[in-house]
């Protein structure tokens, strides 16, 4: 009982929020335009699953996103292996990977929308750039931190490189990799949805946009809390993903 | 435990975080500081006679008789100071004036409007803009075998500006009504969708005169329909000025002075020359073509403030593209009309 | 015995090679950059000369049309930080410190911390509006998260032993959190601070694209919208630039590790 006491004191008071919200609106003092009562929000499911298609774009924007994520992921740590493994590359091209990865990428959605047309090529392109530079320099990070005594035993057992990368360095740098697939899926997932919004295509990111421009606001809360539930989803993917790559 | 030795221990921590501390004292103080500044100047008021007006597609003749007149003096004339913010047209326009950040928005789509009328908004129609479309043309590359909308059968792409817009809705009008079964894609602003029609991404896109006129001339794009020549699209009052409903109950006064100077400066803009001039510099455009746009596309009966017409047709369009809840009659939606002024009055 | 050999390498003056491979990359990307643009590839306009660009940007550097614009961009992002890092750093606290309270509620910062803020965009363009303060509520809400699990993760981290010590001084609960919390949490909170500020200057540049009337952001899409290509390039760079480096300012400037 002592376990479940936090998560469902969080739960109580989630639910205490959204009555003196419901109230606050219900009294007039909050615009339903702004904020609509919760039990509207509720209400509006039905229509969001019927006739906007809510599944159908959640899939969508999840698919966009693991896949950025995943082409980052394979592009990614073969990068973050060779600035790892030529060390003249990674003290030359290392900061500017930090550097890219600040960068708001986001803002050239009007050029990417001219080079490759409004589709989810533009999607998936842009993505897969926001989400690359946090997985190149986690594998980086994760391979430069390799104890080199790991590396020392399995030179004398006389390990292959190939069995010297996949029963020492690899298991030696996941949680770091983890780490890295982790923030691309947050980056990938968090590109998606704003060039969805941006550029009125996809999944998620354009419904939200849509419903906002027609005034439909319950429905946009309900995409919107879609949208978290994604974040949620990932959340748990990448946990399980670290697990079974641990054990592995 | 030794409380002295231990007190030290704190100390001893606290001062080897201390150069970081200060540093980070200094940024927030600068952070501090410009909150202050921001905080200063939200704080002056505001002159009363301000109007903060919201103006789609910057440039564009019939949203601009605010800024000719203004340029005239016609506002001065009022005691109005309008201070102007440009949108891209469409849902930003809406969410202006319905967020009440500006108190006046010329030229929104009237289905936009009443369906978020509908909904609650606080926003009021104060005049009409635009009955019918004449500026609203949709063109071709030249060359490419395009000519007419019955070219684009079989699923060729043809633009609008953003979902909802005017230029939407005409466009699935003329599609109808000459049975195309294109296939209408949101292209965004007019620049972006001559660009992606002239690198060949889209079969067709949308202006509005004076864009491209100049590029109709030299033969570069090729018009194939225009808004109006839909019977139903031209007799639809298409756009309308819109006043915050907050603004037009504490400050009346303020927008009837408004529609005083806008309706002159409406006048003026089509009985002066001078307006002319002003289309072809704000659009680097040269005479003719501005003169062109202005003689050939638009009329002044078109941007009569105070005809309306075919605002069931509205509604119905509404209800087509799920903007309201249910049919609605003219009648039901007569709340959303406060004309505050009319010459004469 | 390791003595200095007359044959050994004499300290290389001049450029590393590392400074050569990048400027040979830069170089590389530059002339790859130029053929695109005159290649006729790509419709006229869209890929500007470098050299345009160039230009444009010194046109920008010396309009005070651009500085009346960026001001008010850098001040957004500025106002942003200071509320949601104090935001932050308050709940964080609170979540760090109360080990229920944590339990409770820490579980929804870590999943609203990865969510795309841009979603509650139209929500704050209808409650504040068209000017700054809507681009300063997008910049807090996304600096808020980074800060309150930063700050979170950090006080979990204080010492026990200092907490001990002020219990048995008998501190107070605020001479607590600035004796022995605060000095403890300046690491967590610098990196709370540097995290935010890539997120606050994209979050507010992000609403300034959305729906603005003045601002960098604005006139990124001022020079799309009129069709100003090489302009655009050039407010583009700047933004970067500005993203990239406050970045590694602050992160010198507080003295973090690298990046």
């Amino acid at each position: 009982m002592s376990r479940a006491l936090p998560v469902l004191t969080g739960l109580a008071a989630v639910a205490v929020l959204l009555a003196i919200w419901q109230g606050l609106v219900m009294l007039g003092f909050v615009s339903p335009l702004v904020a609509p009562a919760p039990s509207d929000i509720a209400a509006s499911f039905q229509t969001l699953i019927m006739d906007e298609d809510l599944i159908q774009r959640f899939l969508q924007t999840f698919a966009e996103a693991l896949v950025s994520a995943g082409l980052a992921v394979i592009v990614g740590t073969a990068i973050g292996w060779w600035l790892h493994a030529k060390r003249w590359a990674g003290a030359a091209f290392e900061n500017w990977v930090a550097s890219f990865a600040a960068a708001p990428l986001v803002l050239l959605y009007p050029l990417f929308l001219v080079f490759f047309g409004r589709n989810v090529g533009t999607i998936i392109v842009m993505s897969f750039l926001t989400a690359l530079p946090s997985i190149v320099l986690k594998t980086k990070e994760g391979l430069d931190a390799i104890r080199r005594v790991l590396i020392d035993v399995g030179r004398s057992f006389r390990l292959s490189p190939a069995q010297l990368f996949w029963k020492i360095m690899l298991p030696a740098a996941v949680p770091t990799l983890c780490t890295g697939i982790r923030l691309g899926l947050v980056y990938a997932l968090i590109s998606v949805v704003g060039i969805e919004f941006l550029i009125n295509f996809g999944g998620l990111g354009e419904l939200i946009d849509d419903l906002a421009q027609r005034w439909e606001i319950p429905m946009m809360y309900g995409a919107i809390s879609f949208v978290v539930l994604t974040s949620i989803c990932f959340f748990y993917l990448t946990e399980r993903l670290e697990r079974w790559l641990r054990r592995a | 435990m030794n409380r002295n030795v231990l007190a030290k221990f704190v100390i001893a921590s606290e001062a080897k975080q201390s150069s970081l501390y200060r540093r980070l004292d200094c940024f927030v103080a600068s952070l501090l500081a410009m909150t202050a500044v921001v905080a200063a100047f939200a704080a002056i008021p505001a002159r009363a006679d301000t109007l903060k007006i919201a103006i789609p597609q910057k440039g564009a003749w019939d949203t601009s008789f605010s800024v000719y007149g203004d340029r005239q003096g016609f506002f001065k004339e009022q005691n109005i100071t309008l201070d102007i913010t440009y949108t891209e047209g469409g849902a930003t326009t809406e969410t202006a004036v319905v967020s009440g950040s500006v108190d006046v928005a010329v030229a929104t789509g009237t289905l936009g409007i009443i369906s978020a009328y509908v909904k609650g908004a606080p926003v009021r129609i104060i005049s009409a803009e635009s009955t019918g479309s004449a500026d609203l043309y949709w063109y071709a590359k030249a060359g490419v075998g395009i000519k007419s909308l019955k070219d684009l059968k079989g699923g060729k792409t043809i633009g609008f500006s953003a979902p909802g817009s005017s230029s939407n809705l005409s466009l699935l009008t003329l599609l109808k009504e000459q049975n195309v079964d294109a296939k209408p894609v949101p292209s965004g602003g007019m620049p972006p969708t001559f660009t992606q029609v002239m690198s060949g991404q889209l079969n067709a896109g949308w202006a509005a005169a004076p864009f491209g006129v100049l590029d109709l001339d030299q033969g570069k794009i090729f018009k194939i329909a225009s808004a109006n020549d839909s019977k139903d699209v031209a007799n639809e009052t298409i756009r309308v000025n819109v006043a915050n409903l907050n603004t037009l109950q504490q400050h009346r006064d303020l927008i009837v002075r408004f529609m005083k100077a806008y309706v002159k400066s409406y006048q003026w803009a089509y009985d002066n020359p001078k307006a002319i001039d002003y289309l072809a510099q704000d659009n680097n455009l040269p005479h003719e073509a501005a003169e062109k746009t202005v003689k050939g596309f638009l009329t002044k009966a078109a941007n009569d403030p105070f005809h309306f017409s075919g605002i069931q047709r509205v509604l119905d369009e509404a209800l087509a593209a799920k903007r309201i809840p249910k049919a609605m009659k003219e009648d039901d939606v007569k709340g959303v009309f406060d004309i505050v002024w009319k010459p004469g009055q | 015995m390791a003595e200095a050999r007359l044959d050994a390498p004499l300290p290389r003056r001049g450029l590393s090679p590392v400074l050569l491979l990048r400027i040979a990359t830069l170089l590389g990307l530059w002339v790859i950059w130029e053929v695109v643009a005159r290649s006729g590839l790509v419709f006229e306009g869209v890929v500007p000369s470098a050299i345009t660009i160039a230009g444009a940007v010194a046109y920008l550097l010396t309009s005070p049309g651009f500085y009346w614009n960026l001001e008010l961009t850098l001040i957004e992002v500025g106002v942003s930080l200071l509320l949601g890092s104090v935001a932050g750093i308050v709940v964080g606290l609170v979540l760090g410190a109360g080990r229920f309270a944590g339990k409770a509620f820490e579980p929804y910062m870590h999943y609203l911390a990865p969510t795309p803020k841009i979603v509650f965009l139209p929500i704050l363009l209808v409650l504040f509006g068209v000017g700054p303060g809507s681009k300063i509520a997008m910049g807090t809400l996304s600096c808020f998260f980074p800060m309150v699990l930063s700050v979170a993760s950090g006080v979990r981290q204080v010492d026990p032993v200092l907490l001990r010590v002020g219990r048995s001084f008998h501190l107070s609960l605020l001479q607590t959190v600035r004796k022995i919390y605060l000095p403890a949490l300046v690491p967590p909170i610098a990196t709370g601070l540097k995290l935010g500020t890539g997120v606050a200057i994209i979050g507010c540049l992000l609403a300034e694209i959305k729906m603005s009337n003045r601002g960098l952001g604005f006139l990124i899409m001022q020079y799309y919208a009129q069709f100003r290509i090489p302009y655009m390039y050039a407010a583009l760079l700047i933004a970067f630039a500005i993203a990239a480096g406050g970045n590694t300012l602050i992160a010198r400037f507080l003295r973090l590790p690298g990046k």
